[in-house]
C-alpha cells in the first residue's frame, strides 16, 4: 500500500464504537446518579439497621415478657397460687370481682400473637432484603456489561489513535524530506498532518472518555458488591432471628392448646419446667443474635461511609484529571491559534515593511 | 347471691380440644378455603354471630390465591374441620404488619402500585405486596375484641343497662364465637364501681373487662351464672353463637353426620350453634340435635343444684343450631334432622359460578 493510500484510508476510516456513545456530561450525570443512589443506599442501610434494632429489641422484650408470663403460669399450675387448675375438674373457681387478671389462655395467646407478629416482621424484613439483593445483582450484571463495552471501545480507540500516530509520524518525515516550506507539496503535507492531528485528538478524547467510563463504572460495581455482601450477611443473620422466633412460637403454641384445654392441666405441669428452660434458651439466642447483627450493621455502615468518601475522592480525582486534560487541550489549541496568529501577523508585518514584490 | 361453688361437668361441654392436625397444600388448600368461604357467606349470620364479612375475608386470605402464593398451606384441626389457631394468627399477624410492609415496599419500588394493579405479577415481591394490600382492604377478624354499649341509665337508682359484645377465637374449640351479654350494673355504695357514667360517656373498669373475659370461656348458661355471682351485676341475657365445627369426610363428627358424609364424599356441612340463657324466656328448650347442654352434662346430683340456680336467677336456656351446607348434602341432612325430631334451619351455599 502506498503512503498516500494509507493516509487516505486512515482518514476515511469510520471507527465504530459499541453501545452507548458517551458524552462527557452524560457520563458525569450517570456517575452522579449512582453517587446519589449509593448515598441513598447507605441511608437505607441505616434505616434497615434502625428497623432491625427495633424489631430485635421488641422481640427480645416481648419474649422476655412471654417468659415472665410463662413463669407466672408455671407458678399457677405448680400450686404456688390457689385455685385455677388443681380443683378444676371438681369445681369451677368463683369469679372474684377483685381478681383483675385476664384469663391465662388469653394472656398466653396474646404473647403468641405478638411473637408471631415479630416473626412476620422479620420475615418481611427478609423479603425486603431479598428484593434489594435481587435488584443489586441485576444492576451489577448490567453495569458489568457496560464495563466490557467501555473496555472494548477503549481498545478500538487506542488502536486507531496509534494507527494515526504512525501516519502522523510518516507525514512529518515526508515534510522534513520536502524541505521547502513554500512549496505546494510541503503545504499539502502540512495540511494532512493537521487533519490527522485533528482526527487523532477527536479519538484521543474518546479514548480518555472510555477509559474513564470503565474506571468509574468499575468503582460503582465495587460499591454495589459491598452493599450486596452486607445485605447477604444481614439476610443470614435475620434468618437466624427468624428461626429463633419460630422456635419460640412453637414452644408457646405447643403449650397453649394444652392450657386452653383445662383437662390437660396435669400434664402441663410436667412439661412446664422443660418448656421454660427451652424458652429461656430461645430468648437468649434471640438477644445474642440481635446484638451481633446490630454490631455488624453498625460496623459496616461506618466502613461503607468511609468507602463512599474514598469513592467520592476517586470520582473527584477523575473529574479533576478530565478537566485538566481538557484544559490542556484548550490551552494547546489556544497556543496553536496564537502561534498561527503570530505567524500570520509576522507575515503581514514582513509584507508591510518590504512592500509589494 | 351466695358464693357457693357451681357444679362443673367432668368433661368439657363441647367436643374435646382438637389436637390432631392435617395440613392441606396447594390445590387442596385452595379448594378447602373457597368451600368454607362459600359456606360462611351463605350462612346468613345475624348480629349474634361473629362478623361474617371479616370471616369471609379470613378464608379468602387463607387461600393460597388470597395470599398471592405467600402461603401455600392451611392446617386444619381434625376435631373442628376449621383452620387451627396457628393459621388464624398467621393471617392476623400478617394483617398487623401490612401497612408498614406496604410502605417499605413502595419505598423500594415506587412503581409497585402500578405493577400490582397489572394483570400479570409473577414477581414474588409484587405478589407479597398485593397480599398486604388485600389484608389492609379486607382485614381478618381479631382473636379478641369487646364492645360495650350503654342501653339505658337510671341516675337515681345509680344503675346502667349495658350490652357487652365479646368476640373471640375460642382456643379450646378452635372456632370463632360471639357472646352478647345484656346486663344491669348497679353502682355499689361500699366498693369500687365496675362501670362509671360521666354524662353520656361510659367508662368501664379494666376489672370489669377482665371479669367478662374470664367468664366467657364456656356456654351461655355458665357465663350467666358466673357473671350473676359478681356483686353489682344483674345478668339478663347471655347469647353465645359459634361458627363451627365444620364437618366433611375425615373430620371428627357425630355418628349420623359421619355416616351421611361417608355417603356424600366431597360435601361440607358448617354448623352454626346458638345457646342462650335469658330471663325473658318462658321455658327451657334444647332444639340442638348435636349439642349437649351444661346441665345435661352434669351428674344427677349436680343437676339439682343447677335447677335451684335456674329458679333463683330466673332464666331459661334455649339451644338451637342452624346449618349451611353444600347443595349435595342438603337433602340428606334434612332427612337426618327429621329423623332426630329436631328440625333445624338449613341453608344451601351457593355455587361460586
Amino acid at each position: 500500500m502506498t503512503q498516500v493510500t494509507e493516509r487516505a484510508d486512515a482518514l476515511a476510516r469510520e471507527v465504530v464504537y459499541d453501545g452507548e456513545q458517551y458524552e462527557r456530561d452524560e457520563l458525569q450525570s450517570f456517575v452522579d446518579a449512582y453517587g446519589k443512589k449509593h448515598e441513598s443506599d447507605l441511608q437505607n442501610l441505616a434505616s434497615l439497621k434502625t428497623a432491625h434494632d427495633e424489631i430485635a429489641r421488641e422481640m427480645s422484650k416481648d419474649l422476655a415478657v412471654s417468659k415472665t408470663a410463662w413463669e407466672y403460669i408455671g407458678g399457677l399450675v405448680s400450686g404456688e397460687f390457689t385455685s385455677n387448675f388443681k380443683g378444676l375438674l371438681e369445681k369451677i373457681p368463683i369469679l372474684n370481682e377483685f381478681v383483675a387478671d385476664r384469663p391465662l389462655s388469653d394472656l398466653l395467646h396474646e404473647k403468641v400473637e405478638v411473637a408471631e407478629r415479630r416473626t412476620r416482621e422479620v420475615g418481611n424484613f427478609l423479603t425486603t432484603i431479598e428484593k434489594r439483593v435481587g435488584d443489586l445483582q441485576s444492576d451489577v450484571i448490567r453495569l458489568n456489561k457496560k464495563v466490557v463495552v467501555a473496555a472494548r471501545n477503549e481498545e478500538t480507540a487506542a488502536s486507531f489513535v496509534l494507527q494515526l500516530r504512525d501516519v502522523q509520524a510518516r507525514l512529518t518525515e515526508d515534510l522534513s524530506a520536502i524541505g521547502d516550506d513554500k512549496s505546494a507539496a510541503w503545504r499539502e503535507t502540512k495540511a494532512e498532518i493537521d487533519e490527522v492531528t485533528q482526527v487523532m485528538w477527536e479519538h484521543g478524547a474518546k479514548l480518555r472518555l472510555f477509559s474513564n467510563a470503565e474506571d468509574r463504572i468499575t468503582s460503582i460495581v465495587a460499591m454495589n458488591r459491598n452493599f450486596l455482601q452486607i445485605l447477604t450477611n444481614l439476610h443470614a443473620n435475620m434468618q437466624g432471628l427468624y428461626d429463633a422466633g419460630i422456635e419460640v412460637l412453637d414452644e408457646l403454641r405447643g403449650n397453649l392448646s394444652g392450657l386452653a384445654t383445662a383437662a390437660q392441666a396435669g400434664e402441663l405441669t410436667l412439661d412446664m419446667q422443660e418448656a421454660m428452660q427451652s424458652l429461656k434458651r430461645s430468648v437468649n439466642r434471640v438477644a445474642v443474635l440481635a446484638s451481633n447483627t446490630s454490631l455488624y450493621i453498625t460496623q459496616n455502615v461506618e466502613r461503607l461511609t468511609a468507602e463512599m468518601k474514598v469513592y467520592d475522592d476517586e470520582t473527584r480525582a477523575l473529574v479533576e484529571s478530565n478537566l485538566a486534560a481538557e484544559r490542556e487541550v484548550r490551552e494547546q489549541r489556544i497556543d496553536e491559534t496564537i502561534a498561527l496568529a503570530e505567524k500570520e501577523f509576522g507575515l503581514m508585518e514582513e509584507a508591510r515593511t518590504t512592500g509589494p514584490a | 347471691m351466695s358464693a357457693r361453688a357451681v357444679p362443673r361437668s367432668a368433661e368439657p361441654l363441647d367436643s374435646l380440644a382438637p389436637q390432631a392436625r392435617y395440613e392441606l397444600r396447594g390445590r387442596a388448600a385452595e379448594t378447602y378455603a373457597r368451600s368454607v368461604r362459600r359456606l360462611v357467606a351463605g350462612g346468613r349470620l345475624n348480629r349474634f354471630f361473629p362478623d361474617a364479612r371479616s370471616l369471609v375475608a379470613l378464608f379468602d386470605l387463607l387461600a393460597p390465591s388470597g395470599s398471592q402464593g405467600t402461603h401455600d398451606e392451611i392446617e386444619v384441626g381434625l376435631g373442628t374441620g376449621l383452620p387451627t389457631e396457628r393459621m388464624v394468627t398467621r393471617v392476623q399477624a400478617d394483617a398487623s404488619i401490612a401497612a408498614e410492609a406496604c410502605h417499605d415496599a413502595e419505598a423500594i419500588d415506587p412503581t409497585l402500585r402500578d405493577l400490582a394493579a397489572g394483570a400479570n405479577a409473577d414477581d414474588a415481591f409484587v405478589r407479597r405486596y398485593r397480599y398486604h394490600r388485600a389484608l389492609l382492604a379486607h382485614p381478618p377478624p381479631p382473636s379478641f375484641s369487646m364492645r360495650r354499649e350503654l342501653r339505658r341509665a337510671d341516675p337515681e337508682a345509680r344503675a346502667a343497662w349495658l350490652t357487652v359484645t365479646l368476640d373471640r377465637f375460642d382456643l379450646a374449640a378452635e372456632c370463632f364465637v360471639r357472646y352478647t351479654i345484656l346486663l344491669r350494673h348497679e353502682d355499689p355504695r361500699w366498693s369500687r364501681s365496675q362501670v362509671r357514667l360521666d354524662e353520656d360517656d361510659l367508662e368501664v373498669s379494666e376489672n370489669f373487662d377482665n371479669l367478662v373475659a374470664r367468664a366467657t370461656a364456656r356456654d351461655a348458661e355458665l357465663v350467666f351464672i358466673l357473671l350473676s355471682r359478681v356483686p353489682s351485676i344483674t345478668v339478663e341475657n347471655v347469647t353465645r353463637c359459634r361458627v363451627g365445627p365444620l364437618w366433611f369426610a375425615g373430620i371428627e363428627a357425630p355418628d349420623p353426620i359421619r355416616d351421611l358424609l361417608a355417603d356424600h364424599p366431597g360435601e361440607f356441612i358448617l354448623s352454626l350453634p346458638l345457646d342462650r340463657a335469658d330471663v325473658s324466656g318462658r321455658a327451657h328448650r334444647n332444639g340442638d340435635p348435636f349439642g349437649l347442654g351444661y346441665r345435661e352434662a352434669l351428674s344427677r346430683a349436680a343437676r339439682g343444684e343447677v335447677d335451684e340456680l335456674r329458679k333463683e336467677l330466673g332464666y331459661h336456656v334455649r339451644r338451637e343450631r342452624k346449618f349451611v351446607c353444600t347443595p349435595g348434602a342438603a337433602q340428606a341432612l334434612r332427612d337426618q334432622l327429621k329423623r332426630s325430631k329436631k328440625p333445624c334451619v338449613i341453608y344451601e351455599a351457593k355455587s361460586e359460578r
